[in-house]
């Protein structure tokens, strides 16, 4: 049964889904747009955490000291004459906020106790870490699944602003929120960000907001980052479709770029109609893609090349293409379960944009696969009609031996 | 023969990856976090705690010396053994005896802590770092704004003028790295009218808004000669006196409380500000340096020596004219955040246009610099700014490995279930290309991203494609009746065009990438292609070799089938 298959007599109904899918994402894009990412609609994107002061440490002494984080534990550095010194407070020694603070004010750190309760694992450091300690108090955070913030809380927070998009991040407890808000023309990074801070700091205690993380994009630069986006795209088609020309025929060409773009257009209609934010690693999943996906239809084309010079058993241009097919499919399956491998623990384990850039990935090998056993050689058979891959390639025969002969 | 020959090159080439992976495995694994620590600082911080931990030293050892010389020299001293002159010493006073003088020994132990941190910082440049995402940070991206140049020229600025005004900025930037605190900004032109800021360790973005902002505290201040020469006379006698532990001068007891007293510095060899003298300075005659409106470096018509020449306002040239005027001969000092950074005789009443000589052309573009410091030559405006926690960063490095372990572990044991010991040979390909991509990308002293951590796990998908390839072409060979060994041989030469047309359509995407993506994508493509490049090679060359050694041509059976489905047979 499968040594029989051919692919080609199904070329129609195989193209019929990608069809579909493509319409329905154009459909969803002409209705609602791309999500864009800061990367491209100029904005912030902050993570904060709202997380409980566990502690407020001052210094009084002439040192110079650091109060910085490392897996599980505090670091105390202060430097003086005697050079550096450096004293680490394991969650593991010191469980609960009490026992770091007795710690700490043996090091000399005056402490006030807030809660001592938490736990030392639970630490939170975001802007402001590594903390420079000085006469003023200042607190530190350790989060709390006692005290949860609910993600409306939030939303209730921002809602004075326009556009605001508001996620939970992290286990639920952990109270980590994404926040991330369109930049007014205007609008610079330092405004935009007190923006946020003076309506959370309305809802929420000031001390307890954490700022994890903060990626600004202003106007200019998301302008200039789609155009060389586009351009690498359409510069790596032209390459590639020289390399193609050069290395097989013109043909083989035509077809691979235009699976190619068909792989492109799957990938932006997975996209948009599963609202996935398209950001700089979009691009990079895309490009990536069009390596994957071509890597795969290029290994195929390889045998249509080497079975159509094949003397011994000549067959029909169709059959030709569909036992070339037949012939790299169980490669075409491995390199693909291989490469999901690595990709699907990445979408697993990680957050944000690298989530997402494994999850277009993984829609990207899979659409990959499929284009370059059934779009690709269907397109082939296609333009051989216009420009025999047959004939033509007897001309070359002798270059072609050689290169098949030189590594035997 | 030939055999023996490719064994030779896989060698050549492991060891030259382990040549090239060895900074960073001393870097991670030698070097203590404290050196670590202090080698991140700015080379002035360095500077201060050489100069610091030397004058302490200097002074416990002349102690000990005191009550015991003929003692061995201690455990904390024993870098004394390593410096060239007390390199024989077997006592520490054979040790201090062979310093000419305490200065003499100050500098000698001062150069061993330079050394040291400097070193530490230079091998910190050519390891494998990791990422501010990774890392904790700021990263800023700054744009030139062209019309602030056109404004202060009064006319259109052209392209030139506004990519040297924006060159200028990178220097006034550098200059105020000292301002910054404990770890050294990198800051980088990115392309013509872009400048990269990235901070590590520090997560806040008020800091770069400070940074951008910039302190600019120039002073010009009448030196007072007689204070100047006392106080130089008297170190000059107690050099180790000089310093306080932390490095910073201690003024002598005859200087008045008001005076300003300062050293003098001049840039070394090591590209360190080095000590010349000390000059106190009288804060009754000063000028802000805030009148400054331009300074540029030209020549002498007479004496060709390099000069710089600065224009105040016009208050300013004033203000300026009578200090000039009531202390001709007298000498005035440029001073910058409390250092003096040059010193000059007046020899007329100056007023507007004012014209500083006595230095190298190095050192006059430096003071030209440092004299416009207090305003950048084109504003800058921050168009794109990221800043990750510490906390954040490690979760992100243990995430990342744990995908690569994971990733790794399934690829490894399902080429075994589906290849059998062949597929064991894969697998040895694959580590072994994993080391060699890991040290190519450390002598192309990469920075590790989170999307070069993503590059890193597709890279171990693709990268057994072409060992696929290879294998399923053996197979048919078999399934043709041939035998292993002329299986092997063929299924290798047919296979190795289709992995080099399909893999450099990949390489083709991931140059392009590499060139014009931004830089989060940059990293991922790099490492994308030096995985691809390395896995060319692992899977023709070493796997081949692998296969020709162990498969003869009167080998009889080969493990390249799924292990279940040989069980069945």
């Amino acid at each position: 049964m499968k040594n029989s298959f051919n692919v080609l007599k199904y070329r129609k109904i195989a193209a019929l889904p990608s069809l579909l899918f493509m319409i329905v994402g154009l459909i969803v894009l002409i209705l609602f747009g791309f999500n864009a990412g800061i990367d491209f609609a100029a904005g912030l994107s902050e993570r904060i955490q709202i997380a409980p002061v566990g502690l407020y440490v001052s210094y009084e002494g002439s040192d110079d000291a650091l109060l910085s984080s490392q897996n599980d534990a505090l670091i105390l550095t202060t430097r003086n004459a005697s050079g550096v010194n450096t004293i680490s407070f394991d969650s593991a020694a010191y469980p609960t906020v009490n026992d770091l603070a007795l710690a700490l004010e043996d090091s000399d750190v005056k402490v006030e106790i807030k809660d001592g309760s938490l736990n030392t694992s639970d630490l939170v450091t975001g802007a402001g870490f590594p903390l420079r300690l000085g006469l003023t108090k200042q607190g530190i955070n350790f989060s709390s699944s006692q005290k949860v913030v609910t993600i409306s809380e939030i939303r209730e927070a921002l809602s004075s602003l326009k556009s605001v998009n508001v996620q939970t991040l992290g286990e639920s407890g952990e109270s980590i929120f994404q926040i991330k808000l369109r930049a007014s023309e205007d609008g610079s990074q330092k405004s935009t960000e007190m923006e946020v801070s003076t309506l959370l700091e309305k809802a929420f205690d000031k001390e307890e907001i954490v700022i994890l993380q903060s990626d600004f994009v202003g106007p200019k630069f998301s302008s200039t980052l789609f155009t060389t986006s586009i351009k690498a795209i359409l510069v790596v088609m032209v390459l590639i479709l020289i390399y193609i020309s050069f290395r097989f025929h013109l043909s083989y060409a035509l077809s691979s770029v235009i699976a190619l773009l068909h792989d492109i257009f799957m990938m932006l209609a997975f996209i948009a109609i599963f609202r996935l934010e398209v950001s700089s690693t979009t691009v990079a999943a895309v490009l990536t893609i069009i390596g994957y996906s071509l890597n795969a239809t290029i290994v195929i084309f390889d045998r249509v090349r080497e079975n159509i010079l094949d003397k011994k058993n000549r067959l029909p241009v169709d059959e030709v293409i569909a036992k070339s097919v037949r012939d790299s499919f169980t490669r075409t399956i491995i390199t693909s379960v291989t490469t999901l491998f690595a990709v699907v623990p990445l979408a697993i384990f990680s957050t944000g944009a690298i989530r997402l850039f494994a999850i277009n990935l993984i829609w990207g090998v899979l659409v990959g696969a499929y284009s370059s056993n059934f779009i690709a050689p269907a397109l082939l058979y296609f333009f051989h009609r216009f420009d025999a891959i047959d004939k033509v390639k007897k001309k070359k025969e002798t270059t072609s031996y050689h290169i098949g002969d030189a590594y035997v | 023969m030939k055999k023996v020959g490719r064994i030779i090159t896989i060698l050549l080439v492991l060891t030259v990856a382990a040549v090239l992976l060895y900074p960073t495995v001393k870097w991670y694994c030698f070097v203590s976090q404290d050196v670590k620590n202090l080698s991140m600082g700015s080379t002035e911080q360095i500077r201060e705690y050489a100069r610091g931990q030397a004058a302490k030293d200097v002074r416990a050892m002349m102690e000990l010396a005191k009550t015991n010389s003929g003692a061995e020299i201690p455990e904390e001293f024993i870098y004394l053994k390593e410096l060239p002159r007390s390199e024989k010493a077997k006592t520490l006073g054979e040790a201090l005896g062979s310093y000419a003088s305490e200065s003499a020994l100050l500098s000698a132990v001062e150069g061993h802590y330079r050394d040291l941190l400097i070193g530490t910082k230079k091998l910190s440049g050519n390891v494998l770092q990791l990422g501010l995402d990774l890392k904790g940070g700021v990263s800023a991206l700054l744009q030139a704004i062209p019309e602030s140049l056109s404004e202060k020229l009064g006319r259109e600025a052209t392209v030139e003028e506004v990519q040297s005004a924006v060159l200028e900025d990178i220097a006034i930037l550098n200059n105020r790295v000292d301002e910054f605190g404990v770890s050294e900004p990198d800051i980088r032109l990115q392309g013509t009218d872009q400048i990269l800021i990235e901070i590590p360790g520090e997560a806040d973005t008020e800091r770069v808004s400070s940074f951008l902002q910039g302190k600019g505290s120039l002073f010009f201040m009448l030196v007072d000669s007689s204070l100047t020469n006392q106080v130089n006379t008297y170190y000059k006698a107690n050099p180790s006196k000089a310093y306080n532990d932390d490095g910073s001068l201690i003024k002598p007891s005859f200087v008045p409380d008001n005076y300003i007293f300062a050293g003098y510095y001049s840039k070394d060899s090591y590209g360190l500000d080095q000590l010349e003298s000390f000059v106190v300075l009288n804060p009754d005659v000063q000028l802000d340096g805030n009148y400054i409106e331009s300074a540029v470096t030209s020549k002498d018509n007479v004496t060709q020596r390099p000069v710089v020449n600065f224009k105040l306002s016009s208050e300013g040239g004033k203000k300026f004219y009578n200090i000039t005027s009531a202390n001709k001969g007298k000498s005035l000092a440029v001073v910058l955040d409390g250092k003096v950074k040059s010193v000059a005789t007046i020899n007329d009443a100056i007023s507007e246009n004012v014209q500083i000589s006595g230095f190298s052309e190095k050192e006059a573009q430096d003071l030209a610099i440092v004299l416009k410091t207090a305003s950048f030559a084109i504003d800058l405006e921050v168009v794109s700014q990221q800043s990750v926690g510490a906390t954040l960063g490690t979760d992100a490095v243990r995430i990342g490995i744990m995908a690569i372990a994971f990733g790794f572990v399934l690829v490894v044991i399902f080429m075994f279930l589906y290849y059998g010991l062949s597929g064991l040979i894969a697998d040895f390909a694959l580590l072994l290309n994993l080391f060699i991509m890991v040290s190519v990308l450390s002598a192309l002293h990469f920075t590790v991203t989170l999307t070069s951590i993503a590059g890193l796990i597709l890279t171990l998908g693709m990268a057994v494609d072409a060992n696929v390839i290879i294998y399923e072409r053996i197979k048919e060979e078999l399934n043709v009746g041939r035998a292993p060994f002329q299986a092997v041989s063929i299924g290798f030469g047919r296979a190795f065009w289709t992995i080099m047309d399909s893999n450099i359509t990949t390489i083709i995407a991931a140059i392009v990438l590499s060139t014009l993506g931004s830089s989060s994508v940059k990293g991922f493509a790099v490492t994308l292609a030096v995985g691809i490049a390395t896995s060319l090679f692992t899977s023709l060359y070493v796997s081949h070799l692998v296969f020709d050694l162990f498969i003869k041509e009167e080998t009889k059976k080969i493990s390249i089938r799924p292990l279940f489905m040989r069980r069945a047979k």
